[in-house]
């Protein structure tokens, strides 16, 4: 072998061992997250009949710096002084959205009234707007029950309020309970959905826990305020983050058809962080909704802390 | 960071030429050659090319638009390269403003110089730092590669070197970080690739017309750990591979008219969020055969595919952070209601697939003036057929099990030219597609069986100027029930062009959703056209409006929503 040979062989060989990095993973693939729910258990009965009712999920994709969006936020609020508990909101912060979410430089010389600095964005919003293609849209848009209302997912604020009374004036499907039970001490939430089937239900269907919070007060554009930029404005219905997984959410009975009285219940736990989360505005919304047409079929929300 | 780069780079741009100015006495223009006695100063070229595309919206709810409040959007960049030698280097800018085109990923938004490098040539070697783009092979295991017209761009950013100690034998490797619109993607990639050419090693081979050429390549990608949830059981969290890697091997072989190229490739456990986070390791096979001879190419192709997404980022979908490429075997076809009403889209996590595609030329005896040309090209994929396991392996699966049916194409298409003036082209195909499976809009079958009929003539009937006209037709009966979709059911379709060669032309198209059973859909897309080409710079002025589809190249697809408004494209290069 001549000295170049040599020299390339050994160099091939060098690479090789940089690149070749593999990590096998061996059964079992996964092991235990932290748990709060070992400690708790959680019953439930059925709802009586006129203790349940049909609930809407309202989805408003919007941004901070997004200076018609404060007219979709004043429409949940009259719906929901319109239906009270039977609107469930929640206002989705996607990175898609460009302009109307991004923050400004958070440095005092440049911003000297520290405006548009705190980050609203999550993941689960990206991938929620990502799927249904909501910001591509135009900002303020949003989803009733993720329905197509004449082709369209995605229905400007204008016609929530309709889109709203029809699928009230629908019969409610299954009926939704939580239980949650929030740790101080490990800061872990234990969360658990029950599901009761009001009817045979013959598709397959997914639930959904989603992180709420609530009232959180930070800047926001509204070019209907003179100054249009306002520093203490309440972001209602944030969402936050997940309770079960990605966006969307885990599995009931398996994916199987639901028949009529079937109960179906599932705890799960989460840890979070209390500097980021004011954890006495937390919620835990929850849905159901038909895995082939992403169509919610019925809502739920309750308080971490009571 | 990036600016701190790109004013590096024009710093070293500068020093450069002025270093070289110093030593000649005489100012020179660019790309001349001057010798001032003792010295030639050569002062390297730049190139490059620029083009913009903008659309004025309209508003237009018949068809779904949406609603662009800002009314002007735009896409533009603009490519410089200067070489000198051995050395280039070059730069693009690129800019969405105030937003990318519709239909184009959002997180464009901005604009700024994602892509510079620099590289030189010494000996075999060849090293580069910046981006670049690369492919191992046929992609399989890696291809970076940008796609404007799907938005596409996966460039890597790292560095790079290509080592040929003698010819025929290349070997390359280079680490880095993939682009992520305006970032770069979280994931670490390092890659190595080997080719040996034996017909150059060995002239004798050459002499006996036998072509062989053998090939392997490593890529690894590394990601942070994080907790993710285990798909199966949220109490759980997965124990995940933060080294992921892949290797491939390839041969070719020629002999005389007949070659064949094939290339088997395999991932360890790489549990993302395309595959739903499973273990089980990938595999890719890719076949191709080929024989040509004078007025018949034949080309018989095959591959299979089973878990085989690979990215930078485990938890992406859709176009960003791929690291590889899947070829497509289905004909890529230019007529518009066969490309772009029901495309197929390569299912980078399972299908099996094999096309045929022959060209035929009748011969001089049987022309009686001019041949006749045939191409005649069949495919088909089918997804794998799996056997589901409880665990997060995933699936069991044979190698030759075939699954559901994804896609079948099968046409034919002829060219005869009539007379010195009158050309024509006609075409005819039979289309399955279940739509939902394969634009990924769930498992619930949404069958389609379509026949396509187009007859494309152009008549010449003055020296530089041509009128060509295409009728298509689609039809299909499957969408019926559909109501609420807009482009649905049966399709015709008109153009009209007229050039006026070199420099001129207008067309006019009517694309009408003449089967749409919901009668206020059936809508006709009218758009129209006016196009100014002058050397390398065309410009291209339209107004109509466009339905909402999707739009593929090579098997890579983007959702386009509906639009309406007027369109402006301008291509330059220098």
């Amino acid at each position: 072998m001549g000295m170049k040979t040599k020299i390339s062989v050994g160099i091939l060989i060098g690479l090789m061992m940089i690149v070749s990095g593999c990590d096998y993973i061996d059964p079992p693939y996964s092991h235990d997250a932290p748990k709060a729910c070992d400690t708790v258990v959680a019953t439930f009965t059925p709802r009586l009949p006129g203790d349940k009712m049909k609930k809407v999920l309202v989805e408003d994709i919007t941004g901070h710096r997004c200076g018609n969006c404060p007219r979709a936020a004043e429409t949940i609020a009259t719906l929901q002084s319109t239906y009270g508990e039977q609107v469930v909101a929640l206002g989705l912060h996607s990175i898609l959205a460009g302009a109307f979410t991004d923050l400004y430089p958070s440095d005092t010389v440049a911003n000297p009234q520290q405006k548009y600095i705190y980050d609203f964005r999550t993941t689960v919003a990206m991938d929620i707007d990502q799927h249904f293609g909501v910001s591509t849209a135009g900002l303020p848009n949003g989803m009733v029950n993720r329905k197509s209302f004449s082709g369209s997912t995605v229905v400007g604020y204008t016609t929530w309020s309709s889109h709203v009374a029809s699928e009230l004036s629908t019969p409610q499907q299954v009926d939704i309970q939580i239980k949650n039970f929030w740790d101080p001490s490990t800061n872990s939430l234990c969360s658990f959905y029950y599901v009761e089937a009001m009817q045979n239900l013959s598709a397959s269907y997914n639930i959904c826990l989603y992180i709420m919070e609530d009232s959180m007060v930070h800047w926001q554009k509204d070019y209907m305020a003179t100054p249009s930029d306002i520093e203490f404005y309440t972001h209602r219905h944030v969402l936050r983050g997940t309770v079960n997984g990605t966006w969307l959410g885990t599995q009931i009975n398996s994916g199987n058809p639901l028949t009529n009285g079937g109960e179906y219940s599932q705890a799960y736990t989460i840890t979070v962080d209390p500097a980021q989360w004011n954890v006495n505005q937390l919620y835990v919304v929850a849905f159901v909704y038909d895995v082939a047409t992403y169509e919610v079929i019925q809502a739920e929300e309750m308080k971490l802390i009571p | 960071m990036k600016k701190i780069f790109v004013a590096t780079l024009f710093v070293a741009f500068s020093t450069l030429l002025s270093a070289q100015a110093d030593t000649s006495k005489t100012k020179n223009k660019k790309d001349k050659k001057v010798t001032d006695g003792t010295k030639e100063v050569n002062w390297g070229q730049i190139h490059g090319n620029f083009g913009l595309d903008a659309q004025y919206y309209f508003t237009d709810s018949l068809i779904a638009a949406p609603v662009v409040p800002e009314k002007f959007r735009m896409n533009g960049f603009l490519n410089l390269v200067y070489t000198n030698g051995n050395f280039s280097a070059g730069l693009r800018y690129e800019a969405y403003l105030p937003k990318p085109l519709l239909g184009f990923d959002t997180r464009y938004t901005g604009q700024g110089i994602p892509f510079r490098y620099a590289s030189y040539k010494l000996g075999g070697l060849e090293a580069t730092a910046g981006t670049f783009y690369e492919q191992f092979g046929n992609g399989l295991v890696l291809r970076a590669y940008e796609e404007r017209s799907l938005g596409f761009d996966n460039f890597i950013d790292g560095f790079r070197a290509k080592y040929t100690p003698i010819q025929g034998i290349t070997l390359t490797g280079l680490v880095g970080k993939q682009r992520f619109f305006w970032n770069w993607g979280p994931g670490l990639i390092k890659g190595f690739n080997a080719d040996v050419n034996f017909t150059d090693l060995f002239p004798k081979l050459a002499e006996k017309k036998i072509r062989l050429k053998i090939g392997g390549s490593f890529v690894s990608k590394y990601q942070d750990n994080e907790n993710i949830t285990s798909p199966l059981d949220p109490n759980q969290i997965l124990n995940l591979p933060l080294n992921v890697g892949t290797w491939s091997g390839r041969l070719g072989f020629g002999l005389g008219r007949f070659s064949m190229n094939a290339e088997l490739a395999y991932k360890i456990n790489d549990p993302n969020r395309t595959n739903n986070y499973i273990y089980k390791p990938g595999s890719a096979f890719y076949f191709s055969a080929s024989y040509v001879q004078k007025g018949l190419g034949i080309t018989l192709q095959a591959k299979r595919i089973e878990n085989f997404d690979f990215r930078s980022d485990r938890n992406m979908t859709g176009q960003p952070l791929l690291m590889n490429f899947i070829p497509m075997l289905n004909k890529q076809h230019t007529y518009a209601l066969a490309a772009s009403v029901y495309p197929y889209a390569v299912q980078t996590n399972g299908e099996l697939g094999m096309q045929a595609d022959i060209n035929f030329t009748t011969p001089k005896w049987l022309a009686h003036k001019y041949p006749t040309q045939i191409n005649i090209n069949f495919s088909m994929v089918n997804a794998l057929d799996t056997n589901l396991t409880d665990d997060l392996y995933g699936y069991r699966t044979d190698v030759f099990g075939f699954g559901r049916r994804l896609y079948m194409d099968a046409n034919i298409e002829i060219s005869q030219k009539i007379s010195k003036k009158v050309k024509i082209n006609l075409m005819g195909m039979y289309l399955f597609l279940d739509k939902n499976l394969v634009q990924g809009f769930g498992s619930t079958p949404r069958l389609i069986n379509a026949g396509i009929v187009v007859a494309d003539v152009q008549y010449k009937f003055l020296p530089k100027h041509t009128i060509r006209m295409e009728l298509q037709g689609l039809i299909t009966a499957q969408e019926l029930e559909h109501l609420d979709d807009r482009t649905n059911g049966s399709w015709a379709m008109g153009l009209i062009e007229y050039t006026f060669s070199p420099h001129f032309f207008v067309s006019f198209m009517d694309q009408w959703n003449v089967g749409n059973p919901t009668e206020e859909y059936q809508i006709h897309y009218i758009t129209g056209q006016v196009g100014y080409n002058h050397g390398s710079t065309r410009i291209t002025f339209g107004y109509g409006r466009q339905r909402a589809g999707i739009i593929c190249v090579g098997g890579v697809c983007r959702q386009v929503p509906a639009s309406n408004g007027f369109t402006l494209s301008i291509m330059s290069s220098f």
